[in-house]
């Protein structure tokens, strides 16, 4: 059931008065106190609105130059699209109103379809008021009305209000809400994320910000709030837990966003090049450079992509990280939900309760393990089991903050610093047999390519050994990262070189188990363990475990359940059930 | 975190078999998956014989004793590993034959019990049970048991987890 409900605006319809929080279709009349007429948004509104649409349409606006300039019909269409958006800015401002009485606050709007959303007061746990660059410069504040239930439509926003009247508001929502909180049990939450993914994280310059969260239904589009610099903080009694620090910057470059945001821009750049079907001999800075490449000699060349390669991505991850990260903060509420926002563009949002939270995940990922940072990644029923960028914690940061806020979040620190208990010499051998099993590949390739001349045998040589020998390394890596431990409370298992990672997990989040074991596993007595979860993904598991250790783990995990099926050596076996 | 020396526990196999009419069922799915790579090559060996026909014969030689060696040792294989057993508080299941797997599952932790049955399994009187739990990790399946030995015990695991009601997170 969503505290934010819409409805066509009719006049016939009246509520229900025995079903108080479901108002199915329309205006009520009769309880208007005198105070409660319909405001509109700030008149101020009409100079945001287009500077923000146009920016968010550039793309297309900028097709519609090209489009333009290339058919002869030079700046119309691009003037008529940008008349377009205009006007529809302006009809929005004109159709959209709120309206707060006793009961309820509501917020109208829509031209073609008209929608109300309302909210009753007493459900209102949050109330964020925030305001962007060009916000701040015209006075007015986005107000985001959030009721702590689970659901979609869990927030209400009012874009472009003066702000004194939304400090008015606010306290006249807070207050009613106050009131309310104090007697009512944590309700069921659960996220509230953006829909929008992957690109946010790695923009194309120039690529619109993607639209924001269903959940944050506002009566306008994107929200372009940057929450780093909220007016007033207004969350009842919140305790902040972490927030971005400038200097975690230097974790950018070791994150994973380098390649694929670089891969981004020269898909798009790709894609811009080919619509405006340009011949590069006919321009002229592209033609020198043609030149110079065919001179010079091939290692300059290679070394200058390579560079040059290395520059872009390094920017292309700063920007990225600045992208996805900024005004990251997680904040614990006495209702008992966290609360992580994050985001420059598009701000991403999302509420959970602590009462789902059933462990951690430390991602100590290759690079950023080398340059001492970690991210925090939640373990939480809930949650869609791909939607990864929900779960995210804390983001790349120093390790010691990483570790900090884990323990903030468990109650100890014990399951993040825990030495951990290593698998033994079988599975070591496993992990060399695994790695150096598909490196041979491709160095036996490498030499028998040498052998029929195709490339010099020392060269030859060289690869395979190189192939082998970081094969060999990420082995010994994999040998070292593997291990586990437990105790009452927590199971922590740690697995991985390239994206190695730390789970944690709650002893009584474990809802199942289940061991594997290959024919090769039983010979050499290891099998591999999962403890099962509701928590996305699934399990935590813990490869090639030697079998007592196994056993040892699974009978602290499911002790009632299991032991009837268990075996001690000095024990008769218990008759069959 | 403790590190405590015991004594060497195992955890021994489920008790319960499944109907040995499950060994019919594999040979059978064994036959038919074979017969997708056999029939092929007869078809070819027959249709070009021409000549490559003594490499495509041991090919066909070959595919033919490894079916047989797989159609005859897997089942019975597998027979053997295929087991189950369930008590109040838990379900616990083995299945494989090279690669083998063990499940546990809490009955307080079950959410649906389903049984079903393939044309195979209908026509040599076989059920398959299938026990879900909250976890994304898969369910729980008890393949080829006897008809009447699947229906009770689904009967059962419902009552059972019927009985230990909460919300399986």
């Amino acid at each position: 059931m969503s505290d934010v409900e819409e409805g066509p605006v009719s006049e016939a319809a009246t509520p229900d008065p025995a079903e108080p929080d479901i108002d199915t279709a329309g205006v009520a009349t009769d309880d208007v106190a005198p105070d409660a007429a319909w405001n509109r948004l700030s008149a101020r509104m009409l100079l945001i609105h287009p500077v923000r649409e146009t920016i968010r349409l550039l793309p297309a606006l900028a097709g519609l130059l090209i489009a333009g300039t290339s058919r002869g019909a030079g700046m119309l269409p691009t003037l008529a699209g940008l008349a377009a958006v205009v006007l529809y800015g302006m009809t929005r401002w004109l159709t959209t109103r709120y309206r707060v009485d006793s009961e309820r606050l509501r917020v109208r709007a829509g031209f073609f379809s008209r929608r109300e959303l309302s909210v009753a007061r007493e459900r209102v746990r949050t109330v964020d008021v925030t305001a962007a660059p060009m916000h701040r410069l015209l006075g007015l504040v986005l107000l985001r009305v959030g009721t702590g239930s689970s659901g979609r439509d869990s927030a209400l926003v009012l874009d472009g209000l003066p702000r004194p009247a939304a400090a008015e508001l606010r306290t006249r929502l807070l207050d009613r809400g106050l009131a309310a909180a104090e007697d009512d049990a944590p309700v069921v939450a659960s996220e509230r994320a953006s829909d929008d993914v992957a690109p946010a994280d790695a923009a194309a310059p120039g690529a619109p910000p993607p639209a924001t969260t269903a959940a944050e239904r506002a009566v306008h589009g994107p929200i372009f709030a940057r929450p780093t610099t909220p007016v007033e903080e207004d969350r009842i009694g919140e305790r902040e837990l972490s927030r971005l620090q400038p200097r975690w910057i230097r974790f950018a470059p070791f994150t994973s966003t380098g390649l694929i945001g670089l891969l981004a821009i020269l898909g798009t750049l790709g894609q811009l090049v080919n619509e405006v079907d340009l011949d590069a001999s006919d321009v002229g800075a592209l033609a020198s450079l043609g030149d110079w490449v065919g001179r010079s000699a091939t290692w300059l060349v290679v070394a200058s992509i390579a560079l040059a390669v290395l520059i872009l991505m390094l920017l292309v991850t700063l920007v990225g990280y600045t992208l996805a990260y900024a005004g990251y903060r997680l904040t614990r509420s006495p209702q008992g939900t966290l609360h992580v926002t994050r985001g420059l563009l598009t701000t991403r949002a999302t509420t959970l309760e602590e009462g789902r939270l059933r462990g951690v995940v430390v991602g100590e990922q290759a690079l950023l393990r080398m340059a001492g940072g970690a991210r925090l990644t939640a373990l939480a029923t809930g949650l869609r089991r791909g939607d990864t960028p929900a779960r995210l914690l804390v983001p790349p940061a120093p390790r010691e903050e990483v570790l900090r806020v884990g323990a903030l979040l468990l109650g100890t620190d014990v399951p993040l610093r825990a030495p951990l208990i290593g698998h033994g010499p079988a599975a070591a051998r496993r992990r060399l047999y695994r790695a150096l099993g598909p490196a041979a590949i491709p160095a036996a390739a490498s030499v028998a390519l040498g052998a029929f001349g195709a490339i010099g045998m020392p060269l030859a040589i060289v690869i395979a050994f190189v192939v082998l020998a970081i094969a060999l390394g990420l082995a010994r890596v994999r040998i070292a990262s593997l291990g586990h431990a437990l105790d009452e409370v927590f199971l922590v298992s740690r697995a991985g070189a390239l994206l190695r990672r730390r789970h944690i997990l709650r002893v009584d989040g474990t809802i199942g188990l289940t061991m594997r074991s290959t024919l090769f596993q039983r010979r050499v007595g290891v099998s591999t363990l999962r403890a099962t979860t509701a928590a996305a993904p699934g399990f935590v598991q813990l490869l090639d475990t030697p079998q007592d250790e196994a056993v040892r783990v699974a009978e602290r995990l499911l002790g009632p359940e299991i032991a009837p099926f268990l075996e001690r050596p000095d024990e008769p076996t218990a008759p069959s059930v | 975190m403790q590190d405590e020396p015991t004594a060497p526990v195992t955890l021994r196999p489920p008790r319960r078999l499944v109907s040995s009419r499950a060994k019919l069922l594999w040979t059978i799915r064994a036959v038919f998956g074979w017969a997708f790579l056999v029939v092929p090559q007869v078809v070819l060996l027959i249709a070009v014989w021409g000549e490559r026909r003594d490499a495509q014969s041991v090919v066909l030689g070959g595919t033919l004793v490894l079916a047989a060696v797989h159609a005859t040792v897997m089942p019975r294989w597998r027979y053997r590993v295929h087991r189950w057993e369930v008590t109040d508080l838990a379900v616990y299941t083995q299945a494989g034959w090279v690669n083998q797997e063990r499940r546990i599952a809490p009955t307080t932790r079950i959410q649906t019990v389903d049984t079903q049955r393939g044309p195979l399994e209908q026509l040599l009187g076989l059920m398959d049970v299938r026990v879900t739990t909250a976890s994304a990790a898969g369910p729980l399946r008890i393949r080829g048991l006897a008809r009447a030995d699947a229906e009770q015990l689904a009967e059962q695991l419902t009552e059972t987890t019927q009985a230990a009601r909460d919300d399986a997170t």
